[in-house]
C-alpha cells in the first residue's frame, strides 16, 4: 500500500493524532488478542512455578520448579509422554505418506475423481466424536470390521479397545484415518502448483511413473510436504479428543494411555491441580516449539529452487 | 532423419485444427514451421513428438511409422517455449536426467554433458539451479537437455517467443550454429516470419491448419503461391491494391486510367483482383511509368527511406526511394512497377496469377 488514507503525509508535522488513528483501527484486534491470547499464555508460565497454589484463595507457598519436579515423578506424565511421542512418530509419517499417495491419485486424471475427492474430505466436516464412535463399532471385538478382516486372512482377532496392550495402536490406526484429509487438501494445493509441463518433458524424457514421482513430484513438493509435517506434527501432539469416544472418557481401557494433552485435562479438571496442569502445558508447549524449528530448519534444505 | 507427413489431420470437437497435411521434410536441415496464431502449427509440433495423438494420417521418420508411438520411442529431443527445466536440480543433473533414464553410465553421462554444455556456451553454469540463469542460458540448457538423448530430430516450440528482442536475435543465429554443428533435422515453430526467414533452411507456411506453401524463405517472399503467403511475409507488409481486370489490363479502384500487369493480359474483364506490391517492387523514375501517384508523407528508416503514396481517389501505398531522390510530400512522381516484387491474385480466392 503505497497510499495510505491517513498517516504522516511528508512535511506534515507528528502530532498525537499521527499514533490515534492507526491504534483506533489496530484496537479491535490487539485487544482480542491480549486478553485471550497474550494474558492466558504470560499466567499459564507463571502459574507453572508457583507452588500449591490455590484457584480459591489464590494463594500459593512459593515460587520454584516444584510442580516441574512433581509430574517428572509423576509415571501417569511419564507415561503421557512416551504415548505422545510414540503417536507423532507413528501418526505423521504414516499419514503424510498415504495421504502423498491418494493426492499423486487424486491430481492424476481418473474417473470419478468428484466423487472420490469428496470420499477422501469427508472425514474433515464430520464430528470427530461422531467419526470416533463408528471407529469403535470397526474396533469391536467381536462384531468390529477390522477383525473380520483379519479373520479373512487367518489372523487371530485383537482385542483393540479392551487389551491395554492394543490401544495405542487403535489410537494410532483412527489417528493417521483422522489426519489424512487435510494433508490431502494441502498436498493437492501443492500439487497446483507444479507446472504441467514438467511432467510432459520427463514423460518425453522416457522417465517411467515411479522415477517421475520420486524425481519430479516429491522434490517439488517438499515445501508443501515441510509445511503439512510442521502443521501435522503440531497437531498430532495435541492428541486429545481421539481418546474420548474410543475409551468412554478414559484414557485407554487400563488408564494406561494418558496423552499430554489428557494429563492436562485430568489434573485441572478432575483433580484441581493448577500448578502441575501449567507445566505440564508449558513442557508441551516446548516440545512443539522444538519440533516446528527442527522442522523449519530441514524444510528451509528441502526448499530447493 | 526424414520426416514424411502424410494427411496428417487433427481435430478439437468441432474444429480442425491441422487439415490433410501431407509433407516431406529433408534430413539434417533447420524447418520453420510458420503461421499465424491458430493456424495448426504447434498441434503439427506436437503431433510430430508425440504428445499429441493424431485424428488421422501417419508420420513416417525415414521409413519408420512413427505415428502410433509415444514420445519417449521416437529419438526426438523436445524444447518447450517456456523451457520446462526441472527448478529443483542444476543444469548439470538437468542434461543428464534423460541419459540417466537411458541407463547410460556416469562416466559417459558426464562426459556427454560436458561436451553439450560447450556447444551451447553454458560450461560455467553448470552448477547452477535454472533460476539463477537468463533466458537465453535457460534456452540453451533446455537445447542441451533435449539433444543428450541424442535424438534423430530436434523439435522447438516458440524457441525464442520468451526472450527479449536483442537476445531472440542472438539466440536466433546460436540455434542455426548448433543445428549446423550437430547436424540434427530441426523443425521449429514460430509465428515471427522474420524469424523463420533468417536462419530456416525451409519455411513450412500453415493457415487455418491447411500447408500454404513450403520452400526456402526467400522463394516465399519473391514468389508466393497465394494471397495470404504473400501478405504474410513481408515488412513494411505488401501493398494492397484493389482492382477489376478490363481489356486485360487492370483498373485500381478509384483510378481513371488501367495499368498493363502481365498476368492480367489473359484475364476476362470484371475479375475483382488485388494487386500486390512490395514496397521495393515500384520506382519512381524513369518514363514508362504505370500512374502518378501524389506524395502523402516521407519517412525515413536509415538506410532506407519510404514514401507513402496516393494512388487515385481511395488508397494508398508505400514504397522505396533512393535516399538521394528529391521528392517532398504533395508532389506528384511516376510510378512504375517492377518486374520483381509485384503480383495479381483473385481478391475473393487468393490464388495467384501468373
Amino acid at each position: 500500500m503505497k497510499k495510505a488514507l491517513s498517516g504522516p503525509k511528508r512535511g506534515e508535522p507528528i502530532t498525537l493524532r499521527t499514533f490515534t488513528e492507526p491504534a483506533a483501527y489496530l484496537a479491535p484486534f490487539m485487544i482480542c488478542l491480549l486478553i485471550f491470547t497474550v494474558y492466558p499464555f504470560v499466567n499459564v508460565i507463571l502459574l507453572s512455578f508457583r507452588e500449591d497454589y490455590s484457584l480459591i484463595s489464590g494463594s500459593y507457598t512459593g515460587v520454584g520448579l516444584g510442580n516441574y519436579t512433581q509430574i517428572f515423578q509423576d509415571p501417569h506424565f511419564i507415561n503421557a509422554l512416551k504415548n505422545t511421542g510414540m503417536y507423532v512418530l507413528m501418526v505423521v509419517p504414516v499419514s503424510t505418506a498415504l495421504s502423498l499417495l491418494i493426492a499423486t491419485f487424486l491430481n492424476s486424471s481418473i474417473k470419478l475423481q468428484g466423487l472420490f475427492q469428496t470420499c477422501y474430505f469427508l472425514p474433515m466436516v464430520t464430528s470427530i466424536t461422531a467419526v470416533g464412535l463408528v471407529w469403535k463399532w470397526m474396533f469391536n471385538y467381536d462384531y468390529g470390521l477390522i477383525n473380520y478382516f483379519f479373520s479373512l486372512f487367518g489372523i487371530a482377532p485383537v482385542n483393540w479397545l479392551n487389551d491395554p496392550r492394543y490401544n495405542l495402536a487403535a489410537l494410532i490406526i483412527y489417528g493417521i484415518w483422522s489426519m489424512m484429509p487435510f494433508t490431502i487438501i494441502l498436498l493437492l494445493s501443492g500439487y497446483q502448483n507444479i507446472n504441467p509441463q514438467y511432467y510432459t518433458a520427463a514423460k518425453v524424457d522416457g522417465a517411467g511413473a515411479s522415477r517421475i514421482f520420486f524425481r519430479i513430484t516429491v522434490p517439488l513438493l517438499a515445501p508443501t510436504l515441510g509445511l503439512t509435517m510442521i502443521i501435522n506434527v503440531i497437531s498430532a501432539s495435541k492428541v486429545f479428543t481421539e481418546l474420548f469416544p474410543l475409551f468412554n472418557g478414559k484414557p485407554g481401557s487400563a488408564y494406561s494411555l494418558y496423552t499430554v494433552v489428557y494429563y492436562l485435562f485430568d489434573m485441572f479438571y478432575k483433580q484441581w491441580q493448577l500448578g502441575p496442569a501449567a507445566a505440564s502445558a508449558v513442557i508441551l508447549f516446548i516440545i512443539v516449539l522444538i519440533f516446528t524449528l527442527l522442522q523449519l530448519r530441514i524444510q528451509r534444505k528441502w526448499k530447493n529452487y | 532423419m526424414q520426416i514424411t507427413i502424410e494427411h496428417l489431420t487433427k481435430r478439437f470437437g468441432n474444429t480442425v485444427a491441422v487439415n490433410d497435411l501431407s509433407t516431406v521434410l529433408e534430413s539434417g536441415k533447420l524447418i520453420a514451421l510458420l503461421g499465424p496464431s491458430g493456424c495448426g502449427k504447434s498441434t503439427t509440433l506436437n503431433m510430430l513428438s508425440g504428445i499429441l495423438s493424431v485424428t488421422s494420417g501417419r508420420v513416417l521418420f525415414d521409413d519408420r511409422d512413427v505415428t502410433s508411438l509415444p514420445p519417449e520411442k521416437r529419438g526426438i529431443g523436445l524444447v518447450f517455449q517456456n523451457y520446462a527445466l526441472y527448478p529443483h536440480m542444476t543444469v548439470l543433473q538437468n542434461i543428464c536426467f534423460p541419459m540417466e533414464i537411458k541407463r547410460i553410465p556416469q562416466k559417459q553421462r558426464l562426459a556427454r554433458a560436458a561436451e553439450l554444455a560447450e556447444m551451447v556456451h553454458i560450461t560455467p553454469y553448470l552448477n547452477r539451479k535454472p533460476a539463477e540463469l537468463s533466458g537465453g542460458q535457460q534456452q540453451r540448457v533446455a537445447i542441451a537437455r533435449a539433444l543428450a538423448k541424442d535424438p534423430q530430430v530436434l523439435l522447438l516450440d516458440e524457441p525464442l517467443s520468451n526472450l527479449d528482442a536483442k537476445l531472440r536475435v542472438e539466440m536466433r543465429e546460436e540455434i542455426r550454429r548448433i543445428q549446423r554443428e550437430s547436424r540434427i533435422t530441426t523443425l521449429f515453430v514460430t509465428h515471427d516470419q522474420e524469424e523463420a526467414s533468417s536462419i530456416a533452411d525451409q519455411v513450412v507456411l500453415l493457415r487455418d491448419g491447411i500447408l500454404q506453401q513450403q520452400d526456402t524463405a526467400r522463394t516465399l517472399y519473391e514468389d508466393p503461391a497465394n494471397y495470404f503467403v504473400a501478405d504474410f511475409l513481408g515488412a513494411p507488409p505488401i501493398n494492397k491494391l484493389k482492382g477489376t481486370t478490363a481489356g486485360g489490363e487492370i483498373l485500381l479502384d478509384g483510378c481513371g486510367a488501367p495499368i498493363a500487369f502481365g498476368p492480367a493480359a489473359s484475364l476476362p474483364d470484371g475479375l475483382p483482383v488485388i494487386l500486390a506490391v512490395r514496397a521495393e517492387g515500384i520506382t519512381t523514375v524513369g518514363d514508362a511509368s504505370a500512374f502518378t501517384a501524389q506524395v502523402l508523407e516521407r519517412y525515413s528508416l536509415g538506410k532506407d527511406e519510404l514514401v507513402l503514396l496516393a494512388v487515385g481517389q481511395e488508397q494508398q501505398m508505400r514504397g522505396f526511394i533512393p535516399a538521394e531522390m528529391n521528392i517532398k510530400a504533395s508532389d506528384q512522381v511516376p510510378v512504375s512497377l517492377k518486374n520483381r516484387g509485384v503480383f495479381l491474385f483473385h481478391a475473393e480466392t487468393g490464388e495467384r496469377y501468373r
